[in-house]
C-alpha cells in the first residue's frame, strides 16, 4: 500500500512515468467494471479511455488522505458510467450485445465463455443498482470491502449486506431452477 | 438472536470469501461456520462462479495499446501548454477561496478556538481546527516558494506531535501523523521544484552574475543563517571583502531574487528536517518499547527526506557555479530566389486562414442552365468535400484535360486533385 501511495504521490506531482504505472495497474480492472455495465464493447472501450483521461486531468487535485486511489478511480468510473447510461437511456439504447471475450483459440470454448458472460451481464442487469455496484466492484474488479465502501460512500457493514444479497440474487438468476430441484 | 442472525451470515460470507481468496480451502472455512455451512457453500460457489465467468473479460490488446498512445498524446499536449502566471492573472477562484478562508478564520478566531487549538495534539478534539488553520496558512502563502517554507515548518510541527504520541505509546496516531508529515515534506519539495522550473530560464544567468557567494547557502542547515537581501548587499562586497564603506542597499534584480528565494526555501526545509531528526532521535531513547519500531520508521523516512533536500541543495550550488549560457543571435537570411507563396484558392480548406468561407450564390450570378447540378459540388449543398470532387470549377466550366470523355466511351477521368496544390 505504501508503495502505491508513493507512486500516486509522484503522479500527483506530475511524474508521467508514475501515472503510466498506475494506468497499467488499473486498466484491466476498470475495463472489466465498465464492460459488464454497458451494452457493447465499443462503449466499454470509449468509457475506459475517458476514465483515465479524466483521472489524468484531475490527479493534481487528488489527496490520498481523502480517499485511497483505487476508490477514487472507481468513483470516476462509476460517475462516468452513470452519465453515459443516463444519456443513452434518452436515446434509443442498443440491445445487450453478445460478449466478446479474449480469444482462447478454441472456438467451442470461446462460444461457451461468451455465452456465460452474456448470461452474467443479463443477471447483473436485473439486480437493484446498489447490489449491482457492489457485486461488480467486489467480484469482477476484485476491490476490497473498504475500497468498495469508500468508492460508493457507504459503510462497510452496508456493503457486506449488499454483497450478501447480491450473491443470493445472482444464485437465483443464474441457476434458480437447479436450486429449486 | 434472530435479529443478529442475518448480520452474522453476512459477516461469515465476507470472511470466507476473503479467506478463500487468500488460498484457504472451502471446507476449512465452512467448519468455522457450521451453522451456516449449507447456505454459505452455495453462495461462495456462486461468487466464485461469477469471478470465473468474468475472468475472460479483458480489453483487446490493440485497444489497450492505442488507448495508451492516446493518453500519452494528452500528456504531451498538457505538458506543451504554457504555464500561466498565476500571480499576475486575476484568478477569481483563488480570490474567492482566500476571502472565504479569511472569513472562516475571523469567525473561528473570534471564539478563541484557534488559540486553544494551536497546541493541540492528534488525539485531541481541537486537532482538526489546528489542521484547518494550517491549511489557511498554506492558502495565504504568496508564492510557491513561500508555500514550500510553510509546508517545511508544518512538517517540523508534525515531528513534535509524533514524539508526543510516541511517549504515550499511541502508534495509530503516530502512523497517521507520519503520513501527514511525509505529505508535507513532499509538498515542500514539489513547490520548490515548481518554483525552480518556473524561474529556470533566468536563474542560471542571475546566479552567475550574483555577488552572493554560494558558500553562504551551503552551511549545515540547522545553524545556517540566511542573509536577507538587504544584508547580503551591504555586508558582502564583491570578492568577499568587508570594507568600511557602507554600500547603498541595492535590490537584487528579479532573477537573482528568485535564486535567493529558492535557497531560502531549501535552507528552511533542510533546517526543519534536521531539527525533526534531532527531536525524533532524542525521543527514541525515551519512548516505550511498543512505539520504538514506528519511531524508527519515522526516522528512516525523515532521513530520506533530509538526504533529498541536501542533494537538491548541492545540485543547486553546482548549478550556480556554471557560467551563464550565451545564446547565439542568429538572424535567418531569406534567399532572393525563394519561391513566392501562393495562397490557396479555397479558404475552407486552409485551417490557418481565419476568414470565413462565404458560399457564393451562383443562381444570381450565372445564367440559367450554366451550372450542372449533378457535377458541381457548390450547388449540391456539400461544399466541403472537394478532395473527392472532380475538376469542375466553381463556375461550372471544365478547365482541364481530364474532363474530356475517353475516346469511344462515355467514361470521364476523375483524378483526385488536391485543390490547394492546384
Amino acid at each position: 500500500m505504501l508503495i502505491e501511495e508513493q507512486v500516486v504521490q509522484r503522479a500527483v506531482n506530475g511524474d508521467r512515468e508514475a501515472f503510466t504505472y498506475i494506468y497499467d495497474l488499473h486498466f484491466d480492472k476498470i475495463y472489466r467494471y465498465i464492460y459488464v455495465k454497458v451494452h457493447s464493447q465499443a462503449e466499454a472501450e470509449d468509457l475506459t479511455q475517458d476514465v483515465f483521461i479524466k483521472a489524468y486531468e484531475a490527479i493534481k487535485s487528488y489527496k490520498w488522505r481523502d480517499l485511497p486511489f483505487t476508490a477514487w478511480l472507481f468513483r470516476i468510473a462509476h460517475n462516468r458510467v452513470i452519465d453515459h447510461v443516463r444519456k443513452a437511456s434518452k436515446e434509443r439504447r442498443a440491445p445487450l450485445e453478445e460478449a466478446d471475450a479474449i480469444s482462447s483459440g478454441d472456438p467451442v470454448h470461446m462460444t461457451e465463455q461468451n455465452f456465460e458472460i452474456y448470461q452474467l451481464k443479463g443477471a447483473l442487469e436485473k439486480l437493484p443498482d446498489a447490489q449491482r455496484e457492489v457485486a461488480t466492484m467486489r467480484f469482477i474488479s476484485e476491490l476490497s470491502i473498504t475500497e468498495v465502501a469508500l468508492a460508493l460512500g457507504k459503510s462497510e457493514g452496508t456493503v457486506k449486506a449488499l454483497q450478501f444479497n447480491a450473491v443470493a440474487s445472482l444464485r437465483k438468476l443464474l441457476y434458480g431452477k437447479f436450486d429449486a430441484a | 438472536m434472530e435479529n443478529s442472525m442475518p448480520h452474522k451470515i453476512e459477516e461469515a460470507f465476507n470472511d470466507c470469501f476473503e479467506r478463500l481468496s487468500a488460498g484457504e480451502s472451502l471446507d476449512s472455512c465452512l467448519k468455522d461456520y457450521a451453522e451456516y455451512a449449507v447456505e454459505l457453500d452455495l453462495l461462495l460457489r456462486t461468487s466464485y462462479d461469477v469471478k470465473r465467468r468474468a475472468y475472460p473479460i479483458q480489453p483487446r490488446p490493440e485497444f489497450k495499446y492505442w488507448a495508451k498512445v492516446r493518453l500519452q498524446g494528452v500528456q504531451d499536449y498538457v505538458s506543451r501548454q504554457p504555464v500561466q502566471d498565476k500571480s499576475a492573472a486575476f484568478n477569481w477562484r483563488r480570490t474567492m477561496a482566500i476571502s472565504m478562508a479569511a472569513m472562516l478564520v475571523f469567525v473561528i478566531a473570534s471564539s478563541g478556538t484557534v488559540a486553544a487549538s494551536s497546541e493541540s495534539m492528534p488525539d485531541e478534539p481541537l486537532y482538526g481546527v489546528k489542521l484547518a488553520v494550517e491549511q489557511v496558512q498554506v492558502t495565504f502563502a504568496q508564492s510557491d516558494v513561500d508555500r514550500a517554507e510553510v509546508y517545511a515548518r508544518l512538517a517540523e510541527k508534525r515531528a513534535g506531535e509524533i514524539v508526543a504520541m510516541a511517549r504515550q505509546g499511541k502508534t495509530d496516531k503516530m502512523a497517521t501523523t507520519t503520513t501527514r508529515m511525509d505529505y508535507q515534506l513532499a509538498q515542500a519539495e514539489h513547490f520548490i521544484s515548481k518554483y525552480e522550473e518556473a524561474n529556470s530560464d533566468t536563474s542560471g544567468e542571475a546566479s552567475a552574475a550574483s555577488t552572493v557567494p554560494s558558500t553562504a547557502f551551503s552551511a549545515p542547515a540547522p545553524t545556517a543563517v540566511i542573509p536577507s537581501e538587504k544584508s547580503a548587499a551591504t555586508t558582502l562586497a564583491p570578492g568577499g571583502q568587508q570594507g568600511n564603506v557602507t554600500l547603498p542597499p541595492k535590490p537584487f534584480p528579479p532573477a537573482n531574487r528568485s535564486a535567493v528565494n529558492i535557497n531560502r526555501a531549501k535552507n528552511t526545509m533542510n533546517a526543519s528536517t534536521a531539527k525533526s531528526l534531532a527531536v525524533l532521535q532524542d525521543a527514541l531513547e525515551k519512548a516505550p518499547e511498543s512505539a520504538k519500531p514506528a519511531l524508527l520508521e519515522v526516522i528512516r523516512r525523515t532521513k530520506l527526506a533530509n538526504e533529498r533536500a541536501q542533494q537538491q541543495l548541492i545540485l543547486n550550488n553546482s548549478r550556480q557555479a556554471l557560467p551563464p549560457v550565451i545564446k547565439p543571435n542568429i538572424v535567418p537570411t531569406i534567399p532572393a530566389d525563394r519561391p513566392k507563396y501562393i495562397p490557396p484558392r479555397n479558404n475552407n480548406l486552409n485551417p490557418v486562414d481565419p476568414r470565413p468561407f462565404i458560399k457564393p450564390n451562383l443562381q444570381n450570378v450565372l445564367p440559367q442552365g450554366g451550372v450542372n447540378n449533378q457535377t458541381d459540388s457548390t450547388t449540391g449543398g456539400s461544399d466541403d468535400n472537394n478532395y473527392n470532387q472532380t475538376n469542375t470549377t466553381r463556375d461550372g466550366n471544365s478547365d482541364n484535360k481530364f474532363d474530356q470523355a475517353l475516346p469511344g466511351t462515355n467514361l470521364h477521368l476523375q483524378p483526385r486533385v488536391n485543390p490547394i496544390v492546384k
